[in-house]
């Protein structure tokens, strides 16, 4: 009887270990297509970008301009010089879109109140939740025009607080899930209009 | 209570009079009096160049309380007339002269400016008047009139009404004796509504001198907004937007080489939709893993045990 409840135990073990293993597997293999996805796009992106003469005429109350890339609009790239990366950001987000790349929030860049939320993929907005405040950042968008920010301040919020992720007077907002998903780690950033990137 | 309205009125009054005259624009309905609605008004128009030729349009009526609304040519246009800023009254005379243009609407007066630099329209009825001006032939000046709304009658300094005011009309640089061609952008502008809300496109007609030369549709796609290449700098070139839709106002300005034309929700449009969701949920599922590991190892472990234990036994 003993013997046979020690099987038992050794057959949950292996079972366990094996879902374990096998969600392992499922998240790598993920963010791993996940980044050949933002890469292809990014690469897509930078070539029909910033080919226009208008760069002077920013209206702040103009729609964001976008480029299509297979099927999905972008609105422009972000850079992290410190932690080496460089991300395609879509115009709008949903789940599926955030599979392939950061996405908008809401807000613009022309309004100083750009929200943008990136899965927490290592190539995504993993290595977000590490840097610290002084961060340069720089959203460039598909007509060339270059914004540089700097990271001031580091909110950690719960899933229901929608109104607190608009509030505040910040020019840029980055945010991606913490490890255990119950919240959501916010970059706030200012805009750094000394160009100092 | 009334008194007190009437000097909120008149506070509110002044604040719009001086922004008007700031900005160039010449409308000046409110005073601290009623408008006689029915009397008659002469305008005197203050221009630089002799010979320029200034077209009235009478575009909207006024009321006692100096509400405006629009005339019969223009009651068909969703523009806004009345509250405007000095930007909104700068965009409508913009706008309206497009639609005078385009639809080639008969003027209600006009004068010339004769070598003292006065033009003279009289016997003018009340109400808001577009004033168009057109440079004379072979004129050398290198500016034109702006474009300039004026309400008949106007206020003066001492808050009253004058039904005989004179105004002075702005200028700007005229570039259309420039011997090349020219190029010119659209973009669109929405405001104050949602974008589930706004339709798939808009058509926007492309005029010279007032004819349609060119129609463009303009939508998310062209991120609302198309350029015209090498248009020949001696023709007016304009836009105007065709179907309005439904729920907005409009305005078309000139900055620069764009033409924004500004779609404005006006209240009744459908509320914001109310934001039932939680923010997105952007993370792997990692926290399992080594729960589940540690288990499964703890599990394997007693297991072992276990059987070792009862193998020993045995043995």
């Amino acid at each position: 009887m003993l013997r046979k409840k020690g099987t038992v135990f050794i057959i949950a073990g292996l079972i366990l270990l094996a879902i374990a293993a096998g969600l392992v597997t499922y998240n790598v293999l993920e963010a791993k297509r996940a980044e050949i996805a933002s890469r292809d796009a990014l690469a897509q992106l930078t070539q029909v970008m910033g080919t226009e003469d208008w760069k002077d005429e920013i209206n702040p109350d103009r729609e964001m301009p976008t480029r299509e890339i297979d099927g999905y609009l972008y609105i422009g790239t972000l850079e992290i010089p410190s932690l080496d990366l460089k991300l395609p950001i879509m115009e709008e987000w949903d789940y599926p879109r955030l599979r392939i790349a950061p996405c908008r929030y809401e807000g613009s860049a022309y309004k100083n109140n750009m929200i943008i939320a990136g899965h927490n993929y290592p190539a995504h907005f993993g290595g977000i939740r590490e840097l610290p405040v002084g961060t340069k950042i720089r959203f460039t968008d598909v007509e060339g025009n270059v914004f540089d920010y700097t990271l001031e301040w580091i909110d950690v919020l719960k899933p229901y607080q929608t109104e607190e992720m608009s509030q505040g007077d910040w020019d840029l907002s980055l945010f991606t899930c913490t490890y255990d998903l119950s919240s959501r780690h916010v970059l706030r950033c200012v805009r750094d209009f000394a160009g100092a990137f | 209570m009334q008194r007190q309205n009437m000097r909120i009125k008149r506070i509110i009054c002044s604040i719009i009079c001086v922004l008007v005259c700031l900005s160039g624009m010449t409308v000046s309905a409110f005073a601290s009096d009623s408008i006689k609605t029915d009397a008659k008004t002469k305008v005197t128009i203050k221009y630089s160049e002799e010979g320029t030729e200034f077209f009235l349009y009478r575009v909207a009526g006024v009321s006692a309380d100096a509400v405006f609304t629009p005339t019969d040519e223009f009651k068909d246009y969703p523009l806004k007339w009345n509250g405007l800023d000095t930007g909104g009254w700068r965009a409508l005379a913009e706008t309206l002269d497009t639609y005078v243009l385009k639809d080639n609407t008969p003027e209600t007066a006009r004068a010339v400016v004769n070598d003292e630099g006065l033009a003279v329209a009289k016997n003018l009825d009340t109400g808001l008047y577009l004033v168009v001006g057109k440079a004379p032939k072979n004129s050398t000046a290198g500016y034109t009139p702006v474009p300039s709304l004026i309400c008949l009658p106007s206020k003066t300094e001492e808050d009253e009404w004058d039904y005989n005011p004179t105004i002075v009309i702005k200028r700007k640089v005229d570039d259309s004796n420039l011997p090349y061609v020219i190029e010119r952008r659209v973009i669109k502008n929405w405001e104050g509504d949602a974008e589930e809300n706004r339709p798939e496109k808009i058509v926007v007609d492309l005029l010279k001198n007032g004819r349609v030369e060119d129609t463009v549709v303009l939508n998310k796609k062209n991120n609302w907004s198309y350029i015209w290449e090498e248009l020949d700098s001696e023709y007016d070139w304009r836009v105007a937007e065709r179907d309005i839709p439904e729920g907005y106002t409009v305005t078309t300005v000139l900055e620069n080489k764009t033409f924004i034309i500004t779609n404005t929700a006006y209240n009744n449009r459908k509320p914001l939709p109310e934001d039932e969701h939680l923010l997105p949920y952007t993370g792997q599922l990692w926290w399992p893993v080594p729960l589940l590991a540690l288990a499964g190892m703890a599990c394997l472990l007693i297991g072992l045990v276990r059987r070792r234990t009862l193998g020993d036994d045995d043995a």
